[in-house]
């Protein structure tokens, strides 16, 4: 059986997701394998969508006030998120969710899915992330907040994704969760793995960036203020928001693309990059080891620049022009 | 505080005194309610002397002058025997609300034991001097005929204001030089009580100053007798701390009523508001429970429920191009994942690069 990249994307996680493996295994492993992946992808949404009324967050987000049993993954990704915004000393804040509301994200952002039912929180209040308490078998939050595990969701999952296929005999993978990308390995010609970076100029174009995926397990999240974002009656509003003013940031990264070990560091830390503009995030994201970066960016006159640090993101043809190759 | 000065100290009895002092000239007006107390402190030997309480004896409207009746019965009321007139007397006050309100009192019954006459007779002689007609019927007691002060102010008074009677219990010996008065052996009893008004406890406000087992026996009768606790007066500046177990009457005191129960509601406004604050309030407890799991809307729930169960199986036989795998994205949503997957350069387009430079200092590298 010859090495074969065999790649699936379906809707999941508010957006499209990819699985790509490189593998010499059988069509039938493969198809069970990705059946795998999906059904943890799956269950994952199930559980942890806030969109989804019987979802565990949702339920536990009712609870708001009360000691719940909450199941081992769930305590997992409630830790993370407390690291994470401890970490990021508060830029990152799993209680954000009623200002992201009332900011305008109230529906979903999938096509065909807006009108779903879902739980407004938009009267309850933001707090700091250490009123969160999780125990043994149980958490709890403050009465009258709610969480929200949406990017750090799809981060923590990529890297779950990513254990279960070092179990199979998979040369390379990459795994890409609505914008949180986790590699591994080569590709199907034993060439390093590489990703072109979108435009945030033009959604259909990518950058003249690309990022050099090293064999070891390699993380890359981007986080922008394009694509969740809309136009309510009195304001424009996108999904990033800063903590301090619960309000969406005002900020002139457009696109901030980040790589990471881990996948929920990478998203945590683009967003976090996104809330501090580009005067102060290059600094701030070295300070937390990140390995390269990639910040779109556009200043008052309306110029797109892009700030660029890291040996694994590189210029795409430095001679100046593109050519088929 | 107040400037006084002793203009005269003499004997009622043979124990007890009546210290009268003249305000300082340009002292501010010393304003008082008949029935309330001073304290006073003076010097002896160079030094002030400890305040003590004392109620004042005579009335409002003598507007310079406030009048102390003391028993001598220990050092310090023996230091205040040997004031001389001119020295002086440092006032604080006034004090207390066992005070007479005419515009309500208009019936009133003292019971005075020993030394609780001072304050007694301050409301008697201010009804007198301002011809109130306010009925008062005072039931003195004391311990025998010669140590009743006040008498002959008494009798003054009961001259000249008719509205006024008193009524003497003498607890011992003889009361023969009393005979003028209307006079009883022993103490004042029920018995006396009801002779002296006639057995009618309605509609009428108890006065009690004494001792405190006297006051503490009068108030007994009284409610006995049925008065209510609203109805009777006592005067306790001397036990500690002031108090009263009638109504609250006197403008001070309504005013610390007004303000404690005025902090209390403002404590519970202020704690029923963060409650509020804190509860979700209807619309988002409402949208919560809008979430019914035998009702749910949620077509991605369903869509999820079916996908979990019966996992459909979904495989590109071919793999996909980054292209295919980015425009396939777009076409679903418009939240395609971002970086896309190449394996090689598959743009065809001329593009001229951008303009880099990189900072030596922060290795950061700006491109336009």
């Amino acid at each position: 059986m010859h090495i074969r990249r065999l790649s699936q994307t379906k809707l999941a996680l508010g957006s499209d997701v990819t699985l790509s493996i490189v593998t010499d295994m059988s069509t039938v492993e493969t198809d069970v394998l990705f059946m795998e992946l999906w059904n943890r992808i799956f269950i994952f949404e199930k559980s942890f969508s806030r969109f989804l009324p019987m979802s565990e967050l949702t339920t536990f987000n009712r609870s708001s006030g009360i000691k719940s049993t909450i199941t081992p993954e769930f305590k997992n990704l409630l830790l993370s998120a407390k690291k994470m915004s401890i970490e990021t000393n508060g830029l990152y804040n799993p209680f954000i969710t009623p200002a992201l509301q009332k900011a305008g994200y109230k529906k979903s952002a999938v096509p065909g899915y807006e009108q779903d039912a879902q739980t407004d929180y938009t009267d309850r209040r933001v707090v700091e992330a250490e009123r969160l308490e999780i125990g043994d078998v149980w958490a709890q939050i403050p009465y009258g907040t709610a969480l929200d595990m949406g990017g750090i969701g799809k981060g923590y999952l990529a890297n779950q994704l990513g254990v279960m296929l070092n179990r199979h005999n998979i040369h390379g993978y990459w795994l890409s969760l609505g914008g949180d990308i986790v590699t591994k390995g080569v590709d199907e010609n034993g060439n390093m793995i590489r990703l072109d970076i979108q435009s945030a100029n033009n959604l259909v174009s990518t950058t003249n960036w690309i990022i050099n995926c090293p064999e070891k397990k390699f993380a890359v999240a981007t986080s922008g203020t394009f694509r969740r974002k809309g136009q309510d009656v009195s304001q424009k509003w996108h999904h990033i928001i800063n903590p301090e003013t619960q309000k969406p940031a005002v900020t002139d990264i457009c696109l901030a693309t980040v790589c990471a070990d881990t996948c929920e560091s990478a998203d945590v830390l683009a967003s976090c990059a996104i809330i501090m503009g580009s005067d102060k995030a290059p600094i701030f994201l070295k300070q937390h080891g990140i390995k390269s970066v990639l910040l779109q960016c556009i200043d008052e006159k309306g110029t797109p620049f892009d700030i660029v640090f890291g040996r694994n993101i590189k210029m795409n043809n430095p001679a100046g022009v593109f050519q088929n190759a | 505080m107040y400037r006084y000065f002793v203009v005269n100290n003499h004997k009622l009895t043979s124990s007890t005194l009546l210290l009268t002092l003249k305000k300082d000239v340009l002292a501010k007006d010393f304003v008082f309610l008949p029935g309330q107390y001073v304290t006073i402190s003076f010097k002896r030997n160079g030094r002030p002397t400890p305040a003590r309480c004392f109620s004042i004896a005579n009335s409002p409207t003598e507007k310079d002058i406030i009048q102390l009746s003391i028993r001598i019965r220990g050092r310090y009321t023996g230091r205040v025997a040997e004031l001389n007139i001119g020295d002086e007397v440092q006032v604080r006050g006034p004090f207390g609300s066992f005070v007479f309100d005419e515009n309500i009192d208009k019936d009133v019954v003292m019971l005075a034991g020993g030394m609780g006459i001072a304050p007694l007779i301050s409301i008697v002689h201010y009804a007198s001097n301002i011809n109130l007609t306010n009925k008062i019927n005072l039931l003195y007691s004391c311990k025998d005929q010669d140590d009743v002060p006040f008498i002959e102010q008494l009798t003054d008074l009961m001259n000249s204001n008719q509205n006024f009677k008193t009524t003497l219990a003498i607890s011992g010996g003889p009361v023969d030089r009393l005979t003028k008065y209307n006079v009883v052996s022993g103490r004042i009893t029920p018995d006396v009580i009801d002779a002296n008004i006639n057995g009618s406890y309605a509609d009428k406000q108890f006065f009690i100053c004494g001792p405190p087992q006297f006051m503490n026996s009068m108030a007994g009768i009284l409610r006995k007798k049925g008065v209510s606790a609203s109805n009777i007066m006592m005067e306790t500046f001397s036990q500690g701390p002031n108090s009263q177990t009638g109504k609250i009457r006197s403008w001070p005191m309504n005013i610390y009523a007004f303000g404690a129960i005025g902090v209390v509601l403002g404590g519970l406004a202020v704690m029923i508001s963060d409650i509020l604050n804190t509860l979700p309030s209807n619309s988002a407890l409402g949208s919560s429970s809008l979430v019914d799991s035998n009702n749910a809307t949620n077509s991605r729930q369903a869509e999820l429920d079916n996908l979990v169960n019966s996992l459909p199986s979904v495989t590109n036989p071919a793999p996909l191009s980054p292209s295919a795998a980015s425009s396939g994205a777009q076409q679903t949503s418009s939240s395609s994942s971002t970086p896309t997957i190449t394996t090689s350069p598959t743009v065809t387009k001329t593009t001229l690069a951008p303009v880099c430079t990189t900072s030596q200092s922060t290795g950061l590298t700006t491109c336009i």
